[in-house]
């Protein structure tokens, strides 16, 4: 399955909303059983706030060794790849130790 | 009742230039229905462009609980002109709109805080010329961090409108640009935030809310946009500066620093500065192996 975000979106991901439309995209091609790829091509902007919502939140229900066998990220440009692997990390800390964000914030203390 | 107020000689974006803007906040604050304000800018011989979304923003308050807001200046000051050219004189003191071919203006918009999308062409359109000469595709993803603050104004201000203007300093090789609401302050959304989570309080909220990976969205990441931010202005040599509430925050020329005011601003105002000289070649480094991305 290939969702394109350029025709379900347009060529701007700037907000929250439009991530989560990607992500139920995403998850309902998981839950038919297919791999997914998300293709990036024509996209003018895209945002961490979309990147959250759409990519980062899927951390709750999958973990990485799902995703790396079943989700491919296509056509996005490096310095788009870079907001993505800080979405991602940030993702995975967030929602494998919730527990322990109170720790996590008092360290900047 | 009528009352006048002399504006200072110079505003600049500085901390005495916000000070001074939100002592006219604080005016505004105590005026009742029926006040009419007359700005007086006669001694007025410096105003920051960038800085009159949070001028607008100010008189936008008084307008909200009937205060009447009057320009009084010299017709044709410099101020006056430039007030006709970048638009703010129509939104705010409906003085006639009169745009210029000028290569500095970057113009005064009222945007609704949810119009990411609109804002998003703003951008392409008025703004990334400015930045320093670098490859196309970071001009884009610096944009993108801009992009990003206008969007916290809604995530975290919960506002309903966001003011921005910008003005290109070419003596300086300069670009400033400044986002302002009048939404939840940092503060009210940081302190409950860290209370919930029975985390240690930060003496200043913003220089907290700056940090990688802090955020206070419930159930879901956050914590990235102003961090970029922060990161691209330390290696550009620039200005960011943040304004809530009481809190002063900066990083400039890469010192940080921190302050508060005696007054309140109701909202927020993200002053951004970009230095064009800036030579860096800035790359994204991101592992070849996209297969095992997550």
């Amino acid at each position: 399955m290939i969702i394109s975000v350029l025709q379900e979106i347009g060529d701007r991901a700037t907000d929250m909303q439009q991530g989560d439309r990607i992500h139920a995209k995403i998850v309902e091609g998981f839950s038919e059983n297919e791999k997914v790829e998300v293709d990036f091509s024509g996209m003018q902007t895209i945002l961490s706030t979309f990147l959250n919502n759409a990519i980062g939140a899927l951390y709750k229900d999958y973990d990485s060794q799902f995703l790396n066998g079943n989700l491919k990220i296509i056509n996005l440009c490096q310095e788009d790849m870079f907001i993505l692997q800080r979405v991602i990390s940030r993702a995975k800390d967030f929602y494998a130790n919730p527990e322990s964000v109170s720790d996590a914030l008092d360290e900047f203390l | 009742m009528t009352i006048q107020i002399i504006i200072p000689k110079s505003i600049k974006s500085n901390y005495t230039g916000y000070r001074d803007l939100l002592n006219l906040a604080s005016i505004y604050n105590i005026c009742t229905q029926d006040t009419s304000v007359v700005l007086n800018f006669k001694e007025n011989t410096w105003f920051d462009a960038n800085l009159l979304p949070a001028l607008y923003a100010i008189v936008e308050l008084g307008r909200q609980k009937g205060v009447t807001s009057i320009y009084r200046n010299q017709h044709d000051c410099t101020l006056t002109k430039l007030f006709v050219r970048n638009g703010f004189g129509k939104h705010c003191f409906n003085l006639e709109y009169c745009p210029h071919d000028s290569e500095t203006v970057i113009p005064f918009k009222v945007f609704k805080a949810n119009d990411t999308y609109n804002f998003s062409h703003y951008m392409d359109d008025e703004l990334i010329g400015y930045f320093p000469s670098m490859d196309l595709a970071v001009k884009k993803a610096i944009s993108s961090y801009i992009q990003e603050l206008f969007g916290n104004a809604q995530i975290h201000g919960n506002c309903a409108y966001v003011y921005t203007c910008g003005q290109y300093y070419p003596y300086y090789h300069k670009m400033d640009f400044t986002i302002v609401n009048l939404g939840r302050t940092f503060q009210e959304n940081v302190i409950p935030y860290l209370t919930e989570m029975d985390a240690v309080l930060p003496d200043n909220s913003i220089s907290w809310a700056v940090q990688p990976n802090h955020s206070t969205k419930r159930g879901t990441t956050g914590g990235i946009g102003l961090s970029l931010m922060k990161d691209f202005i330390s290696y550009n040599k620039g200005k960011f500066q943040i304004i809530s509430g009481r809190e002063f925050w900066e990083i400039n020329n890469g010192a940080e620093g921190k302050r508060e005011f005696e007054q309140v601003f109701p909202g927020t105002i993200v002053n951004i500065e970009i230095d064009q000289n800036d030579t860096n070649l800035y790359i994204h480094d991101v592992p070849s192996n996209s297969e095992l991305l997550f």
